[in-house]
């Protein structure tokens, strides 16, 4: 192996794969960072079985090869180089980088034989960036963190009708945001990818209105922009049914502007040191009033708001309330909801395409 | 011609000999074993290299007649039993005549021997197939020198591990069978070192501290209660000597060691609720049990047994090692002298944490975990004294320990109290930790308190925060100041005891804020969860937690408040700057019990000012 690289692609390419470097040393090889080189193109992997990150560039060839690095330590250094040509060649079982002046001697990893990406050919959609990241900020702060439920851990990807629907829940409350996707190629699928993998991908894309091709493989998803390829492990187990959960009825509807809604719940919040208190919300004849009481004090504000349905109050954590209230970039929110053990309902006052399901709190 | 025939002898021997002969340990296990079932009074170990490349195990028994020695290496040849009744009524040992053939069969040995009756012992070289006696000069007794170990068994040889382990091994087992054996004398020599020697007084507790130091000697509780299967005699350890590992714990019946989890279980329950779990307790059990009731012929290296009634078994280790261990306080030393009580009672008040002229240890013998719990119950505030001003008295904290607590009440408490007048003023507690000087944090673990007065206070940050929590905990339960997260609901499936179990307690359940709902076939809906649960998931750990605690008729929600508490305590390790310790100290002046965690761990160490003048030799 003998090429010669810009230092700019590569600080990229390595940029990309290391977030799939394993950093548990169970098996010594998920540490590594691999490299391929053919004809006039160098191909970067990484794979530690959660996620794989594979991205190609183009390099000046003299001799093909391969060679596995340690992830961390080459990640690190080809983030210090100088700009502009790097070399690499690999002489024995050592990697010798070359930059102007600088010279290292990197030896390789060996033993096991590093693991392919897993195979993922069945197309699914395709969507830019943007609305991929957008469905899945609009969720993934439901995830759950309890490690003894790892479906809830997971987010849900699911096609139906003509539409892609995110998912995510910790029981506590749910988050649904769903998207019409101009390329499907699938009429339905339910998937769970781990919502920690998703965080990752987000990292990964580069927020150009760049399509991101996505494929299905066995027990995997694949995500494919530009010459980069993000596989992800998928979450086996179905999904809590969802849908009877959004579709209620609830007795009252308030619409605010949500700045107002928001600003005030945070000032209310800040009497709940322990995290466990609610917020009282009432409305009486289009006059919403926040309240809250703990050891620190007490808070009450009101609010006039647009009001249909009757008059009633209930209990909610501040902190769930704003958790949704920040996801969303609506002007006006629809907050439904009715006193008694049923779910509230939070919305964009103009659309239905993000839902926030809230479970109360008895007091 | 067939293809089934007889093995040659020597293979066979070699394939027997795999059963019992797995390494130096177990050869040195059977010759030692042999020794004692010749009547020896000293048993003498050598080993090199862990025993791989020689052993010598020298008795001074009876040893064996010169017309038997050949006879002694044919299989299944034993003076031990003679008929299989005998098999029923062991009381040796050995008893299947496989050791020395095996032995020989896998070494090079050598046997040297001569009975008390004769004037000349004899030596039998074996090498194989053959054996070569002559006759020598011996003193009386039996020696048996095992060479190359192994060295035709190349299998075997490779599973071998370092002479240093190997080593450890023979140690260990010797160290066990000296124990089980008082009245014999040990010595074992390994690479010409003497690391283990044992003086055959027959008295196992002097067999103990020689095996494990003297510091034991204040640290063991007797044992001894007879029941009509067995005599249980033995030491308990104090919680002190407990450890993390079973490493502690001997097991010893009719002169043998054994393993058998239901003694194991048996006596690690006894000490429920004094250890923290995964800490295990240090015994030393000898049981005689007639034979009648046992049956050793259940492993080839007699190393289990089975019992004919485990439960029987169960209940009278338990009985027997209990008794023990409420036989002393060992519950955390709470510095009350009782002269000085006395004085306090008849004359004027002396400050409670004065240097006291003499100590004295508290004297009460309880024996039952009633009297325990009377004698924890007296290291609370009660009402016979004047309240601390900041107590809260609505809800009397219970430990777990403290179950028989509700039922007695106050009163009886208080009666108790003025009775055996061991009360602390626990008001001079509660103003020693808001005066006390704090001296720092040691470890970022225990915080150190100088106390008026004289002496320094050592006390384990978690334990006191825990107790903090678990007090404000229990009054928010109590006073339903729990809010509910209504969650969405959500199937917990379960096995059908442990639905069986929650069923059982469900009302219990419910009053802690779960709110659950039966779903079917060993299901439950749960839909609302107390709001400081919520995120943490994990609920069914924690549903069967209570209901758990509620089985055991203890107090759910103390139960449910001990780990939660636990849960949010500090940690050992954090750091904790000067001010945040002074609020934890006020804190716990403030709370009920400031001195045990709801644990049962002791929360304060008190290092009395007359015990630091007495060590550096001022007092």
């Amino acid at each position: 192996m003998h090429f010669q690289i810009d230092s700019t692609a590569l600080t990229e390419g390595v940029r990309l794969v290391e977030r799939a470097v394993s950093t548990s040393s169970t098996l010594q090889i998920l540490s590594g960072i691999q490299l391929q080189v053919d004809r006039n193109r160098l191909t970067l992997t990484a794979n530690n079985l959660e996620i794989s990150v594979k991205t190609e560039t183009e390099c000046t060839t003299i001799a093909p090869g391969t060679a596995i690095l340690d992830g961390k330590l080459f990640s690190a250094l080809v983030r210090k180089l100088p700009a502009g040509p790097v070399i690499f060649e690999k002489r024995d079982n050592q990697v010798i980088i070359t930059a102007g002046t600088t010279e290292f001697t990197l030896n390789e990893l060996l033993g096991d034989e590093f693991p392919a990406p897993p195979i993922c050919d069945q197309k699914i959609m395709s969507l830019t960036d943007y609305e991929l990241s957008k469905l899945a900020h609009s969720t993934l702060f439901c995830v759950s963190s309890d490690d003894q439920r790892p479906i809830l851990q997971g987010v849900l990807f699911e096609i139906s009708d003509g539409e892609l629907k995110v998912v995510a829940t910790d029981s506590n409350r749910l988050a649904y945001a769903k998207a019409e996707v101009p390329f499907l190629t699938t009429d339905t699928m339910e998937v769970i990818v781990p919502g920690k993998n998703i965080n990752e991908l987000l990292r990964c894309l580069p927020m150009d209105e760049t399509l991101i091709d996505v494929y299905y493989g066995e027990n995997q998803l694949a995500f494919r922009f530009n010459d980069t390829v993000f596989t992800t492990r998928l979450i086996d187990g179905k999904f809590p049914n969802y849908r009877p959960v959004l579709y209620t009825e609830q007795e009252i509807t308030i619409v605010m502007n949500r700045q107002h809604l928001l600003h005030a719940i945070e000032r209310a919040a800040l009497f709940d040191r322990k995290g466990t208190q609610p917020v009282i919300i009432q409305v009486t004849d289009g006059v919403l009033e926040l309240g809250m009481q703990t050891e620190l004090g007490r808070s009450v504000e009101q609010f006039n708001v647009e009001h249909t349905g009757g008059n009633g109050k209930s209990a909610y954590s501040p902190r769930f309330i704003l958790d949704m209230l920040k996801a969303t970039d609506a002007d006006q929110v629809m907050f439904k909801f009715e006193p008694g053990p049923r779910q509230a309902l939070i919305r964009p006052a103009e659309h239905n395409n993000h839902l926030y399901i809230l479970m109360p709190i008895r007091i | 011609m067939g293809r089934i025939a007889l093995l040659p002898d020597e293979v066979a021997h070699k394939i027997a000999a795999g059963e019992v002969i797995e390494r130096p340990a177990s050869v040195v296990k059977e010759l030692v074993e042999n020794a004692i079932d010749a009547q020896a009074s000293r048993i003498e170990i050598e080993i090199t290299s862990g025993g791989i490349e020689y052993i010598r195990v020298q008795d001074n028994g009876e040893g064996i007649a010169p017309d038997d020695v050949k006879m002694a290496f044919q299989p299944h040849a034993t003076s031990k039993i003679s008929k299989t009744e005998d098999l029923f009524s062991l009381s040796s040992l050995g008893f299947r005549g496989e050791a020395l053939p095996s032995i020989a069969s896998v070494s090079k040995l050598t046997l040297t021997t001569r009975t008390a009756a004769e004037k000349s012992g004899v030596r039998a070289v074996v090498e194989g197939e053959s054996i070569h006696t002559e006759p020598c000069g011996a003193p009386q007794g039996t020696t048996i020198e095992v060479r190359q170990l192994f060295y035709n068994v190349p299998a075997r040889y490779k599973f071998l591990k370092s002479p240093a382990t190997e080593g450890r091994r023979v140690l260990e087992l010797v160290t066990d069978m000296a124990a089980a054996h008082p009245h014999i004398a040990f010595t074992l020599v390994r690479d010409g070192k003497t690391v283990l020697s044992t003086q055959g007084s027959g008295s196992l507790r002097d067999t103990l501290l020689l095996i494990h130091g003297k510091k034991l000697i204040s640290e063991l509780l007797s044992i001894e209660s007879t029941y009509p299967w067995a005599k249980v005699t033995g030491y308990a350890g104090t919680p002190k000597l407990a450890r993390g590992s079973r490493t502690g714990q001997l097991i010893i019946m009719n002169g043998r060691v054994i393993q058998n989890s239901t003694i194991r279980a048996a006596a690690e329950r006894a000490y429920q609720g004094l250890l923290p779990s995964r800490v295990y307790p240090f015994f030393v059990l000898v049981l005689d049990v007639d034979p009648k009731f046992v049956d050793c012929n259940v492993h080839p290296a007699k190393s289990e047994v089975r019992f004919a009634d485990d439960q029987t078994v169960f209940r009278d280790v338990l009985d027997a090692v209990r008794t023990a261990v409420l036989s002393k306080n060992i519950a955390p030393k709470f510095e009350v002298r009782q002269q000085f009580e006395a004085r306090q009672r008849e004359s004027q008040p002396v400050q409670f944490y004065k240097p006291q002229p003499k100590q004295a240890e508290i004297t009460w013998e309880p024996r039952t975990w009633d009297t325990l719990d009377e004698v924890l119950r007296q290291y609370r505030p009660s009402a016979a004294k004047p309240k601390p001003p900041l107590a809260v008295a609505e809800t009397p904290p219970r430990d777990d320990r403290e179950t028989s607590a509700a039922d007695t009440g106050a009163a009886s408490t208080d009666a108790h109290a003025a009775e055996t007048g061991i009360i602390a003023d626990d008001n001079d507690v509660r103003s020693a930790l808001k005066n006390g000087r704090i001296v720092g944090q040691l470890h970022q673990t225990y915080i150190l308190l100088e106390v008026q007065g004289g002496g320094l206070w050592i006390l384990d940050q978690h334990i006191v925060h825990e107790r903090i929590l678990y007090e404000q905990l229990v009054k928010e339960f109590t006073s339903r100041q729990v809010h509910i997260q209504q969650i969405l609901p959500e199937v917990l499936e379960l096995s059908a005891a442990e639905y069986a179990r929650i069923q059982e307690h469900l009302e219990e359940i419910r009053a802690v804020g779960i709110e659950l709902e039966p779903f079917g076939v060993n299901a439950f809906i749960v839909r609302g969860v107390p709001t400081f649960l919520s995120q943490t998931g994990g609920w069914k750990g924690d549903i069967l937690e209570i209901a758990e605690a509620a089985e055991k008729g203890g107090h759910f929600l103390q139960a449910a408040a001990v780990t939660l508490a636990c849960k949010g305590a500090v940690k050992a390790g954090d750091y904790l700057d000067t001010r945040a310790i002074k609020a934890l100290l006020l804190d716990l002046a403030k709370t009920e019990n400031p001195f045990t965690c709801p644990h049962g761990r002791p929360i304060i160490v008190r290092l009395e000012h007359q015990e630091i003048l007495r060590r550096f030799g001022r007092a």
